[in-house]
């Protein structure tokens, strides 16, 4: 029985080994893993570093005399 | 000896605490009265060219004017009070100035006799005055074609170095600068030293929001009212967790006229110390505010630092902010 003519593409593929142009080792896939949905955004924190121009002070407690 | 405290030890470290941020607030306005002009030379050469000369005249004549002349003849020696604080003063069981309050007036003097010098300015106590009187008078005069133009200057400069917002201050330039109700002095010296103060300041509640009004008669002065208000205004941070009963004691106790003259004396030198320990990466203003939330005995440690160890006290600073 006569072996199998070969195919285009079996041909094809000793000829880019000839001349060194397909890798002898598989290329390796990059990663095409999909990437997770983004997380929908949380809501900006809330500045809570104190200012240092708006001390809390009790609005029933004096404050202190002029200086002069 | 100090006579027996009247004050509980809670009592005592709170007056202590206000003791402190008072020194801090009239040294920080002090540092600003000085330096002022010097920052904004170029905006005040636009204004009137004579203008950056007189105030460095006046200021180096007042600096002096804590040492020779008028003041030492109203309050009595600088120095002396300062070697004499343990004998029945309030400043005498504030363990900082204890040991320290001398020898920083000692140091701020030589430094402002040795300014005088450079400036070729005699150590006269009378021909200071009598100079000095001229010099404020020609201030006044080359101001007030300008005072609106001087008003805003002067909170450029506050708005500058402290990063405080504009819409909180309210300057004035005024040859009535009084205002609001101030303790009466209990002492003859107190009620002259009263008369003779040409610029005020105070935090004042305007629509729910707290702001600082300051007014001066002459336009160094006014930053350094501006300046002082400013830092009054972030020290409250530090006295507003204390009791009603305990806060009105500590103004009872610190909150005079009469403690206003020694605390500019050396309250300039000891805010140099403070920023030349201040961490670089905190603004000055938050710096202010981390230092007076300090607990009370944590303050006084501070304080030490900044004379005795000042990288400590930085690390204080760098602390108490990573911590708030």
């Amino acid at each position: 029985m006569l072996p199998e003519a070969p195919t285009i593409s079996t041909l094809s593929r000793i000829q880019f080994k000839q001349t060194n142009l397909m890798p002898d080792t598989p290329t390796v896939e990059p990663d095409v893993k999909p990437k997770p949905a983004p997380k929908p955004e949380a809501p900006p924190k809330p500045n809570t570093a104190p200012s240092p121009f708006e001390p809390s002070w009790p609005e029933t407690r004096p404050l202190p005399q002029p200086k002069g | 000896m100090p006579a027996p405290d009247p004050l509980t030890t809670q009592q005592r470290q709170i007056v202590n605490k206000r003791l402190t941020l008072n020194l801090l607030i009239q040294g920080a306005a002090t540092h600003g009265h000085w330096a002022a002009h010097q920052l904004v030379a170029k905006e005040l050469a636009d204004i009137d060219p004579e203008l950056f000369d007189t105030y460095g005249e006046m200021m180096i004549r007042s600096r002096l004017g804590y040492w020779v002349g008028g003041i030492p003849s109203i309050m009595g020696s600088a120095l002396r009070f300062w070697w004499k604080i343990q004998e029945g003063h309030e400043f005498g069981y504030h363990p900082f100035l204890v040991k320290h309050g001398y020898s920083i007036a000692k140091e701020t003097r030589k430094d402002v006799l040795k300014r005088c010098e450079e400036a070729d300015i005699p150590i006269n106590g009378f021909l200071n005055e009598t100079r000095g009187i001229m010099v404020y008078q020609k201030a006044i005069q080359l101001e007030i074609l300008n005072l609106e133009p001087l008003e805003e200057l002067a909170k450029d400069v506050c708005c500058e170095a402290y990063g405080i917002g504009r819409e909180l201050l309210d300057g004035k330039l005024t040859q009535t600068p009084r205002f609001g109700i101030v303790r009466e002095p209990e002492s003859e010296a107190g009620k002259a030293i009263l008369e003779c103060m040409i610029g005020w300041s105070a935090v004042v509640r305007r629509e729910g929001k707290l702001k600082v009004k300051a007014t001066a008669t002459f336009w160094p002065m006014l930053v350094h009212e501006l300046i002082k208000g400013s830092v009054e205004l972030i020290c409250l941070h530090g006295m507003n967790s204390v009791t009603d009963r305990e806060f009105e004691i500590a103004l009872e106790r610190t909150d005079h006229v009469e403690y206003e003259i020694p605390m500019l004396q050396i309250g300039g030198t000891i805010f140099q110390r403070f920023l030349m320990a201040r961490p670089r990466e905190i603004s000055l203003a938050e710096c202010i505010m981390h230092v007076s939330k300090l607990e009370p005995l944590v303050l006084e440690q501070f304080m030490f630092h900044l004379f005795e160890s000042p990288n400590r006290a930085t690390d204080m600073v760098r602390s108490a902010a990573a911590t708030s």
